[in-house]
């Protein structure tokens, strides 16, 4: 089956969403929403949404990855992301997916902080699943580590012939991306908190940053490898891992129709 | 300027976007830009520069495609047992056919990044439509001088040593954490490198077709240290005014920081000015492409391929 790309939303902000259909006999009454992470960890995840993506669909999960506007395919200048603007693209992807999709609960997959987005929505939507693999349970932690990171970048003699100066990056640029004047300070805000105690489906994560207090319903999968999230040698390599993909797949199918 | 999502090829196998200018040239869209991939990079290239060019170059005129090559992104993998880059040859000139077919494009310029730039190197010999190719750190020959101007700041400064020894150490430690094989498919980018005197036959049959060529180096690109490299390295082949090179001695090869990427959009966009003027509005005193693009008609042709907004999207179980 193909992967159904459209744009949604209006002129100017419109966002750049990707339908992956069933690709078997089986069709569940489930959907599953996947958020993406924000910056640089968007282009190090994006092989990982879409294997994950087709793995769910693989199994009869209808899935919709989305670009949030000013990053990817989508419009928008990313100067202008805030939060809100973050979750509003977040409702308008799940909406298309219920218009695709209307006879199915919508389920929510993050990564990253793409994960502690999509669980300020979680009510909206009346889900009951969700996957969170490798989840940013802290935005403070994100962001200091975020800037300690881009830090590094621009003084790195293994990526640049010479050090490049603060000056020459722009204010609220992070290793190679925009986030504009607020939305940094609005991620350090966030945290994802307590959950739901009736949520069930996966958090994928190291064994030592599981989430205290995961609802019971949420199976722990270990991951097998660390991605590096703080490394600057490892910016841009890509996140290739079968293992965290079916185990994923695998806890949504054991409590999802 | 709009960006439309489509796909196109055999069994519409490939995804991409296409940015369409708002005027249209007089004399149509005879002329498109194809900005191609490199490695594991979806379409939309690194820190969004495919994005960006694309754009840039619809804003003033010229249509651009960027597009997944088979097995990245959107696109599905051709079925076939091609080497990858053979295959993303067969796929970019999938790409011109589609945009021969639905805009009457009949030329072409083809850019790309590292191995994207390979692979739009070998479109150019094999198809007589590209008339451009704009190169980002592609193929290229150290000379004896790029060993001075690379190792004596390196082997003088301490910092270097210092991040080489931190490069070789944290490379150990990854070596060992994938086992899965998804990524074996891309190690015989490497093996394919053509010698010196392939590559100068190679550009002087080029330069014969009348291929515009843009080389741009950077600092970061391993293999060029110095302006002047690459007219050096290929001295034997007369390039006379077909070779622009660029060289942005402080960018990395990916380009990270915004202005860097910035800076490199507008040179691609100066140069395709320079090279490939669109027919302007006589009297016009900006010198501007002619009437507004005719999206009604272009949208026609395209909507049977095109996923657009709710309304033309094949629904599962009626195709």
């Amino acid at each position: 089956m193909l992967i159904e790309s459209s744009y949604i939303g209006r002129p100017g902000r419109r966002i750049y969403c990707s339908y992956h259909p069933p690709t078997g006999r089986l069709v569940r009454s489930t959907s599953v929403l996947l958020c993406a992470p924000l910056g640089h960890e968007y282009f190090r995840t994006y092989r990982a949404c879409v294997k994950l993506a087709q793995s769910l669909g693989a199994i009869g999960f209808p899935a919709l990855r989305f670009d949030y506007r000013g990053t990817g395919d989508s419009e928008g200048d990313p100067a202008c992301l805030d939060i809100a603007a973050l979750l509003d693209d977040i409702r308008a992807a799940a909406n298309e997916l219920h218009r695709r999709e209307p006879e199915t609960a919508i389920a929510f997959a993050g990564m990253r902080t793409g994960a502690l987005l999509a669980c300020r929505v979680l009510k909206d939507f009346n889900c009951r699943h969700i996957l969170l693999w490798d989840p940013v349970l802290d935005g403070e932690t994100f962001v200091t580590s975020i800037n300690a990171l881009h830090s590094g970048v621009i003084k790195d003699l293994q990526r640049f012939p010479k050090e490049r100066a603060q000056a020459e990056t722009g204010r609220s640029e992070r290793v190679g991306v925009d986030f504009g004047p607020h939305l940094l300070r609005e991620l350090s805000e966030l945290r994802i908190g307590k959950l739901d105690s009736t949520l069930r489906g996966a958090i994928a994560c190291q064994a030592t940053e599981a989430p205290r207090n995961a609802p019971d319903g949420l199976e722990v999968i270990p991951l097998q490898r660390a991605y590096g999230w703080n490394n600057a040698r490892r910016i841009e390599e890509m996140i290739v891992d079968p293992a965290a993909t079916r185990s994923l797949t695998q806890a949504l199918a054991g409590v999802a129709a | 300027m709009s960006d439309m999502a489509l796909r196109f090829g055999r069994n519409d196998q490939l995804s991409g976007i296409l940015s369409t200018p708002a005027f249209l040239p007089g004399n149509g869209h005879k002329l498109a830009l194809v900005m191609i991939t490199a490695g594991l990079v979806h379409k939309a290239g690194p820190y969004r520069l495919h994005t960006d060019l694309c754009r840039a170059a619809a804003c003033i005129g010229y249509p651009a495609l960027r597009f997944d090559v088979g097995g990245i992104g959107e696109s599905n993998p051709r079925n076939s047992t091609a080497h990858a880059e053979e295959a993303a040859v067969a796929d970019t000139i999938e790409a011109l056919d589609a945009l021969q077919e639905e805009l009457g494009c009949r030329h072409f310029i083809l850019a790309g990044l590292c191995s994207g730039a390979e692979v739009a190197h070998r479109v150019a010999l094999q198809d007589d439509r590209v008339r451009g190719l704009v190169a980002l750190d592609g193929y290229i020959i150290r000379t004896f001088r790029f060993y001075l101007h690379h190792y004596l700041p390196r082997i003088l400064n301490w910092r270097k040593w210092r991040d080489w020894i931190r490069s070789h150490r944290d490379r150990r430690e990854d070596m060992s954490v994938d086992a899965s094989g998804e990524l074996d498919g891309l190690k015989f980018w490497e093996e394919l490198q053509p010698g010196r005197r392939t590559l100068v036959s190679q550009y002087q049959a080029l330069v014969e077709r009348d291929v515009q060529l843009l080389q741009v180096f950077s600092g970061g690109s391993g293999d060029c240290s110095y302006r002047q490299q690459f007219r050096r390295a290929f001295s034997d082949v007369d390039f006379g005014d077909r070779l622009d090179v660029e060289f942005y001695p402080h960018s990395d090869h990916m380009y990270i920081l915004r202005a860097d990427r910035q800076e490199l959009v507008r040179t691609i966009s100066n140069w395709l000015i320079e090279h490939f003027p669109l027919q302007q509005r006589a009297g016009d005193p900006l010198g501007r492409a002619v009437r507004p693009y005719p999206i009604a008609t272009t949208a026609a042709s395209l909507v049977r391929r095109i996923h657009q907004d709710a309304g033309t999207l094949a629904r599962r179980g009626t195709e």
